[in-house]
């Protein structure tokens, strides 16, 4: 077994565990993309088998039918408690991409998500980002308090002491936890080959294309690509110029660039 | 006649996105030999004058640097609108935003997520304005800088710059059979830096007739629009 | 054979010369000479630059730094004749006093930078106070600058003389001052021909001389905090523990603190296997015979060696903001995984760390953004640790209404409850 893939594990499952067992009513978002699979079977490792709280999918109905499919089959698999958010007010006002994508994500995706907390009560969500997908480094926190209209107070915020995260009481309406926060998108594909986890077909290469990450149908593009099983798109990533590196070499990357832009006048 | 000004479009790009409404009947790239740096006010100043303006633009000023109609090819034009054109009608108050949000990003207080929401708002509110006068001027210049915005943080992010391409090429194909003359050109190209876009030494060009260009600099294209306003529109 | 791992904190006075040394240290011991050498030659090319010096390095570094970056430079070790040294922080002044009490990694040493030119100012005394409450016991100094007071053997010693004051008055005893210069290599790694006067050691040779590598967490007492209780197989209980130092067996006998319960370990488990061992910063499930409702907050151990349940003790706490401590006050501390209740028994003292003196003594109240000893009472039994000994159960926060109000490091146990 890969002993490096092994320590993210680790600190992710520590993790886990603490959200359940600080908060009452916590909940993991699930998008059946490669990241939230891996999380949610984090989830089913930290409580040996079975996730004690609830499994959201935010479901803006443009999704692509394998991703419906593929999710109905893991849900039942793993014998999940599954919460389908959907803004049904919006989408029976004919809310689409066609009325500004912005506009869209927030009212499908985003007040989706608000109605669901408000309505469920949930006080943690667990969610599948990384902090090589986020340039800010404010964001590579595990933990991140929101309040009702999901803001978080960066100047306010004390430093993320000792893996110690106390609950506010004031202004709080839920903490948004990132369990995989310290893995890359190989990482995460070395993952899923090792514990041999189900893979949406869509992020297959057909016809000289796959998709890299699954959003809804209207707005997803798929890059060019013929990598078509696990191996050759862990081959495509490690040897791609593309980045979605270790956050170091961002790092510099990130000063270079504000170098630059400095020099360009923007800043 | 319409003019697509997409700041930062990049040749590789457009090919590798497929986008055949940019890629109109003749396309290639601009030179950018003869500028030191890639400004973009600078370029497009440039680009309306016909000649190279960087040694008039100091870099502190640039942003609120103005030409007058006189001293560009829109005189050539009874009447013109021109959308958020660098160096003439930018938009100062959005892209003033945009930049403190890019500085914010820089000093680690804003996200990703909230500078692309405002961009991709302004873009909006550009295409707004641009489609409404659509079919009303002999000459309109709609200038978009999304590819620009977008790439200078997320340009090595493939499906990100997939979608901007995609929308890029969406205006591209709704102007396509309206109108007689269509130049679609950028300032310069887009280069990778890790996940970030820096700029390039070649800008992008397409038109939807035949002339023939060989690799033309920024400033070739004022004498080929007098050409064609003053022999084919007055 | 493993050659051991050394983490390094700089610190020192705000422009005596952090960075220069830290460039310095990678130059010269050719740790960034491959790859990123090249890669910040042609950073530096691409924004204009033409001639890559010393001085773009840390033009480099300083771009980074200001913004707060954790530098891919600052992350590569370089190598002595001895061990692998990683500079792991230098943070900048602001940032300090959070940070150093906050810092995920412990540092092993710590190089104090202080300027021959400027002489000794507020932030070295701040610098080395803090990292003494912080139980960083090994501490090497280096006198910077030498090349701009002509490298006289005179400054050198004044700026001894007055170093050595400060640091025994902290309890540091027999520290190795080096004259050097960060900028122009002397005495850094190479030995320099402008200080004959100097017979000593260079800064690598002294640090390969004075630093002993960390005891292993590996080879300390077990401890462990018991993060949650699930229901298992047949009616049972696994019991979700993470492992803070030592190494967890099977079949052995282990208790749980501050209740007491003790049982036999049957089974260590992880998701889908039966593990034969657990380490520190493993999370795992315990099948444990004989034992009922552990609860979370409690700590692990073998019998041979359990904590101790302590009554009261001494802290070092530093307050963040809109938060104030008055004697009498009633807090919730939460170390590991507990959550207990304390009172403030006592303010011994505000301390003000640039004079390293006391501010006040026994104030009647700590003011946010403040940093202070107390004495804290615990309400009911708590398993903490000297900071020193154990830092993972040494440190503790204090809970607010925002949610974490203030930190504190154990400094002494006062008190504990003692069995009948």
């Amino acid at each position: 077994m890969n002993t490096y893939l092994q320590e993210l594990e680790k600190r992710s499952i520590a993790i886990i565990r603490e959200v359940k067992a600080q908060f009452k009513n916590p909940a993991v978002l699930w998008s059946t993309g490669k990241d939230s699979t891996a999380t949610v079977w984090l989830c089913k490792k930290a409580f040996f088998g079975k996730i004690p709280f609830p499994v959201i999918h935010i479901d803006t109905s443009y999704k692509f039918p394998e991703i419906y499919q593929f999710r109905d089959k893991i849900a039942k698999e793993w014998d999940f408690n599954l919460i389908i958010a959907k803004n049904e007010k919006a989408l029976k006002n004919g809310m689409s991409p066609k009325k500004g994508r912005l506009e869209c994500c927030t009212q499908l995706k985003t007040e989706a998500l608000k109605n669901l907390i408000k309505e469920q009560k949930f006080d943690a969500l667990i969610l599948a980002i990384r902090r090589d997908e986020h340039g800010i480094r404010a964001k590579e926190r595990y933990y991140s308090p929101r309040d009702e209209n999901f803001r978080w107070n960066y100047k306010d915020q004390p430093a993320e002491l000792w893996d110690l995260y106390v609950k506010p009481s004031e202004d709080f309406s839920h903490m948004r936890v990132h369990p995989i926060l310290h893995w890359t998108e190989l990482d995460v594909w070395e993952y899923v080959k090792q514990e041999n986890l189900p893979v949406n077909p869509l992020y297959f290469a057909k016809n000289g294309k796959r998709y890299r990450s699954l959003g809804c149908m209207p707005c997803t593009v798929p890059i060019p690509s013929t990598a078509s099983t696990i191996d050759e798109i862990i081959h495509e990533i490690k040897t791609s110029k593309t980045p979605e590196r270790a956050g170091r070499a961002q790092d510099k990357e990130k000063a270079y660039m504000m170098q630059k832009l400095r020099s360009l006048g923007y800043m | 006649m319409i003019i697509l000004a997409l700041d930062a479009l990049d040749i590789h790009c457009v090919q590798k996105f497929h986008c055949k409404n940019l890629m109109q009947k003749e396309y290639g790239q601009t030179s950018l030999k003869g500028f030191n740096q890639e400004r973009t006010i600078v370029l497009w100043a440039s680009f309306l004058t016909g000649k190279n303006m960087e040694k008039e633009i100091p870099i502190k000023t640039q942003w609120t640097f103005q030409l007058q109609p006189e001293q560009t090819f829109l005189k050539f034009f009874q009447k013109y609108k021109a959308i958020d054109l660098p160096s003439f009608s930018y938009k100062q108050q959005n892209h003033e935003e945009e930049r403190k949000l890019l500085k914010g990003y820089f000093e680690d207080k804003v996200t990703v997520e909230e500078y692309e929401s405002l961009i991709w708002k302004n873009h909006e509110e550009n295409k707004k304005d641009f489609f409404k006068e659509l079919g009303k001027t002999p000459l309109l210049i709609g200038y978009f800088n999304l590819a620009d915005a977008i790439g200078h943080l997320s340009f090595g992010l493939t499906e990100k710059m997939a979608i901007v391409y995609n929308e890029l090429d969406k205006i591209a194909e709704e102007v396509k059979n309206s109108e007689d003359f269509i130049l679609i050109v950028s300032d310069h190209g887009m280069k990778a830096v890790g996940r970030y876009g820096d700029h390039s030494r070649n800008g992008f060009y397409s038109l939807n007739r035949a002339l023939g260009l060989n690799l033309p600099e920024i400033t070739s294209f004022y004498n080929i629009i007098r050409g064609i306003a003053e022999n084919e529109y007055f | 054979m493993n050659i051991s791992r050394i983490n390094l904190v700089v610190i020192g006075h705000k422009d005596h010369g952090k960075s220069t040394l830290i460039g310095r240290l990678l130059y010269d011991s050719k740790a960034i000479q491959e790859k990123k050498l090249e890669d910040i030659k042609t950073e530096l090319k691409q924004t204009g630059k033409r001639k890559f010096k010393f001085a773009f390095l840390l033009d480099s570094l300083e771009e980074e730094r200001k913004g707060g970056l954790t530098i891919d430079i600052m992350q590569t070790p370089f190598k002595s004749q001895k061990y692998f040294y990683t500079i792991i922080d230098c943070p900048g002044h602001k940032e300090f006093i959070k940070k150093m009490l906050t810092g995920a990694s412990q540092a092993d040493a710590a190089v104090l930078v202080v300027s021959a030119k400027e002489g000794i100012q507020d932030q070295t005394r701040q610098h080395t106070f803090l990292i003494k409450t912080l139980g960083i016991r090994q501490l090497v100094v280096a006198i910077n600058k030498m090349d701009m007071v002509n490298y006289k053997e005179s400054s050198y010693q004044e700026t001894r003389h007055q170093l050595k004051l400060i640091l025994q008055s902290l309890g540091y005893r027999d520290i190795s001052m080096i004259p050097i210069s960060a900028m122009k290599g002397d005495n850094v790694y190479k030995k320099s021909k402008k200080m004959e006067w100097y017979k000593g050691h260079t800064l690598i040779e002294a640090l390969d001389e004075k630093i002993a590598p960390p005891l292993l967490p590996l080879n300390k007492p077990l401890r462990g905090v018991v993060q949650d209780v699930y229901p298992y197989e047949g009616n049972r209980q696994v019991i979700a523990c993470k492992i803070e130092s030592g190494v967890l067996k099977p079949k052995k006998n282990v208790v749980f603190n501050p209740s007491g319960k003790t049982g036999r370990l049957e089974k260590i488990l992880s998701f889908g296997t039966i593990m034969e061992k657990a380490e520190p910063g493993e999370s795992v499930g315990l099948l444990i015979n004989d034992v009922d409702d552990v609860e979370r907050g409690e700590v692990l151990s073998y019998t041979d060696n359990q904590p101790m349940k302590v009554k009261s003790f001494i802290a070092e706490v530093i307050l963040f903001s809109s938060i104030q401590m008055r004697e009498g006050d009633n807090i919730t501390i939460r170390y590991g995984t507990a959550e207990k209740k304390c009172r403030v028994r006592k303010i011994i003292s505000e301390i003000d760390p640039v004079n390293l003196t006391v501010r006040a003594e026994s104030p009647k109240v700590l003011k946010d953004e403040t940093v202070g000893e107390v004495e804290l009472l615990a309400l009911e039994p708590v398993c903490l640790e000297k900071y020193s000994d154990f830092p993972e159960l040494g440190r503790f926060v204090i809970e607010g209404k925002k949610g974490t109000a203030a930190a504190g490091i154990v400094l002494e146990i006062a008190e504990s409850f003692v069995e009948a």
